[in-house]
C-alpha cells in the first residue's frame, strides 16, 4: 500500500482506518509502547497507550502528507511521543519515587553525558537479546511476551496454547539458561 | 560485569527494554505481540475513543434564551431613585439653613419691602402690666426696617400685639402702655422682646406702618405742600408752598395706622398711609376725611 493511499485511508471512516492501522502497524506500535514502557505497564495499560495512538495518527490525518515521508516514520515518532507521556503519567500513578539511601533503591539511570555507562548498557541489552534468541522457540517467545511486552504466564499460554504450568516452567528454565549464557560470554570475553 | 551476577533474573530481564528504532521493528516482526482477537479489542477500544471525544465535541447549542427581569425590579429601582433624590434635596435644604448666616437671616426677616443698606434700627416697646396675676397685655412695635433718604422713602414699624391670659381671672381686660426704646443693635431687640415675652398662652398679631422719610411735596385741594420727614422716623414739618408758613410735627405708629401730633403732642391727628410705589404715597386724614397725594421733591424746597 503507497503513502498517499494510506492518506486517504486516514481521511476515511474512523472503522477502516483504524482496521487496516491496526492490521499493518499495530505489531510495531504495540512494540514501542511496550519498549518504552517496559519494566512499568502492565498488558492493559500497553494495549490503553497503543489505542491511544492509533486515535491520535487517526486526528492528525491531515498533518500528514506523502512528501513528507512516509507512514511508518509518521506511525513511529507519533508512538514514540505518546509512549513517553504514557511512562511519565505510570510513573506517577505507581508511585515509583526511591530515595537513594535505600539499600533497595535500584541503580540510578546514567546521566546524559555517561558515555561509558550508556555504552555498558547498550552491549548488555545486545548480548541478553543474543541470548534471549539463543533458546530457540518458544521459550524466547515465552521469554520476550513475560518481560517485554508485559503479558502474564495465561495470557501467553493462551497464545501460545500451552497449559500456564507448562509455560512457567519453561520460563524458570529459560531466565536461569539466559543467565549462564551471559554469565559464560562475560568469562570467554 | 559483577554487576549482572548481581541482579535477579526479572531485573536483568527488564533490560531488554530501550532497543533502537530498527531493532523494535525487528522484533515486531520476529515476535508478533498482537493476536487478531487483541487486534479486534484495541480497534474497539479506538472507536469507542474517537466516539467519546467526538461526541464531546459535537454538542451544539442553538437558540437565545430571553431573561425576564423580575417585575418588582422596576418599581424597586424607581422608588430608590425617589429616595435618593428627597434624601438629597432634603440635605441640601437643611445645610443651606443651617450654614447661612443667622445674622444676615434675621435682617431678612426685618426689611418687609424695603432694599439697601440699613443706617439705623429702631424699638418702640410698649409694655403694659396691669395685673400680672390676672391679666396681662403686651404690645411691642418695632420699626425694623431702616433707609437711606434717597433709596428707601419710609421706615417701618411693625406693632406686635400680644395678649396672655393667666387661669386665675374670670375676665380679660387689655391695657397698652406706650414705651419707646431706640436700640442700635437688632439683637437687643431680640432680648428686649424676650424679656417681656409672657409665660402663659399669648396669641400675637403684626401690623405695619410705614411712615415716610425725606423730602416731599404733596397736593390737597389746590394747595401745595413740601414736608420733610426726619430719617429717624420721629417726626418732621412742612411749609405751604403758597404761603411759605407751616408747622413742625411728631408721629407715632400705632397698630395700622399713624398719628401725626402737628405743633404740640396733645393735638393728635390719625393718618391711613397707602404706597403707591417708592416716590408716591397718599395719606388719608381721618379728622378732615381728605385724601393728601405725595411725591416725592427732588429740589428739596423745604429746609433741613
Amino acid at each position: 500500500m503507497t503513502d498517499t493511499e494510506w492518506a486517504d485511508i486516514l481521511k476515511s471512516s474512523p472503522k477502516e482506518a483504524y482496521g487496516k492501522l491496526v492490521e499493518c502497524f499495530g505489531g510495531l506500535v504495540y512494540t514501542i509502547a511496550a519498549d518504552k514502557l517496559a519494566g512499568c505497564a502492565s498488558k492493559d495499560d500497553i494495549e490503553d497507550c497503543v489505542s491511544d495512538i492509533f486515535v491520535e495518527i487517526f486526528r492528525s490525518s491531515d498533518k500528514y502528507s506523502p512528501d513528507n515521508g512516509n507512514i511508518k516514520t509518521f506511525i513511529s515518532t507519533i508512538a514514540k511521543r505518546r509512549a513517553i507521556d504514557a511512562f511519565r503519567q505510570l510513573s506517577r500513578k505507581y508511585s515509583t519515587t526511591e530515595y537513594i539511601d535505600d539499600p533497595d533503591c535500584a541503580p540510578l539511570p546514567n546521566s546524559p553525558d555517561d558515555t561509558e555507562n550508556e555504552a555498558e548498557e547498550n552491549i548488555l541489552r545486545g548480548t541478553l537479546w543474543e541470548a534471549v534468541r539463543s533458546l530457540g522457540k518458544p521459550d524466547s517467545t515465552i521469554i520476550v511476551y513475560q518481560y517485554y511486552y508485559g503479558m502474564t504466564v495465561a495470557d501467553i499460554a493462551s497464545r501460545l496454547k500451552m497449559t500456564a504450568a507448562a509455560v512457567q516452567k519453561r520460563s524458570l528454565r529459560a531466565r536461569d539458561k539466559i543467565k549462564s549464557l551471559i554469565g559464560k560470554g562475560e568469562e570467554n570475553g | 560485569m559483577e554487576r549482572v551476577k548481581r541482579m535477579d533474573n526479572k531485573e536483568l530481564l527488564n533490560k531488554l527494554g530501550g532497543l533502537e528504532d530498527h531493532e523494535i521493528e525487528k522484533v515486531a516482526e520476529e515476535f508478533p505481540p498482537l493476536s487478531d482477537e487483541d487486534k479486534s479489542r484495541i480497534i474497539q477500544k479506538c472507536l469507542d475513543k474517537t466516539t467519546d471525544t467526538d461526541g464531546a465535541e459535537g454538542e451544539t447549542v442553538s437558540g437565545t434564551e430571553i431573561y425576564s427581569r423580575p417585575k418588582w425590579y422596576k418599581f424597586a429601582a424607581t422608588a430608590a431613585a425617589i429616595a435618593i433624590a428627597a434624601i438629597g434635596i432634603c440635605g441640601t435644604v437643611y445645610l443651606t439653613r443651617n450654614m447661612s448666616d443667622p445674622s444676615a437671616s434675621d435682617k431678612q426677616n426685618q426689611s418687609t419691602s424695603a432694599q439697601g443698606a440699613a443706617v439705623s434700627s429702631y424699638t418702640i416697646t410698649e409694655h403694659v402690666k396691669e395685673n400680672e396675676k390676672t391679666n396681662t397685655a403686651v404690645v411691642t412695635s418695632a420699626p425694623v426696617t431702616t433707609t437711606t433718604a434717597t433709596e428707601k422713602p419710609y421706615v417701618a414699624y411693625t406693632t406686635e400685639t400680644s395678649s396672655t391670659s393667666s387661669e386665675t381671672t374670670s375676665s380679660t381686660t387689655e391695657t397698652t402702655t406706650e414705651t419707646d426704646v431706640t436700640t442700635i443693635d437688632p439683637l437687643n431687640t431680640e432680648t428686649t422682646a424676650a424679656a417681656t415675652e409672657p409665660a402663659t398662652e399669648t396669641h400675637t398679631e403684626t401690623v405695619t406702618v410705614k411712615l415716610p422719610v425725606g423730602y416731599w411735596k404733596s397736593e390737597e385741594d389746590g394747595r401745595e405742600r413740601y414736608w420733610l420727614f426726619y430719617h429717624d422716623g420721629s417726626g418732621g414739618k412742612f411749609h405751604f408752598a403758597e404761603t411759605g408758613t407751616g408747622l413742625s410735627f411728631t408721629v407715632d405708629a400705632e397698630e395700622d395706622h399713624a398719628v401725626f401730633h402737628f405743633g404740640s403732642a396733645d393735638e393728635s391727628t390719625k393718618a391711613r398711609i397707602t404706597w403707591y410705589n417708592s416716590e408716591s404715597f397718599a395719606i388719608d386724614w381721618e379728622e378732615t376725611n381728605s385724601h393728601e397725594l405725595f411725591e416725592a421733591d427732588p429740589d428739596e424746597k423745604i429746609e433741613d
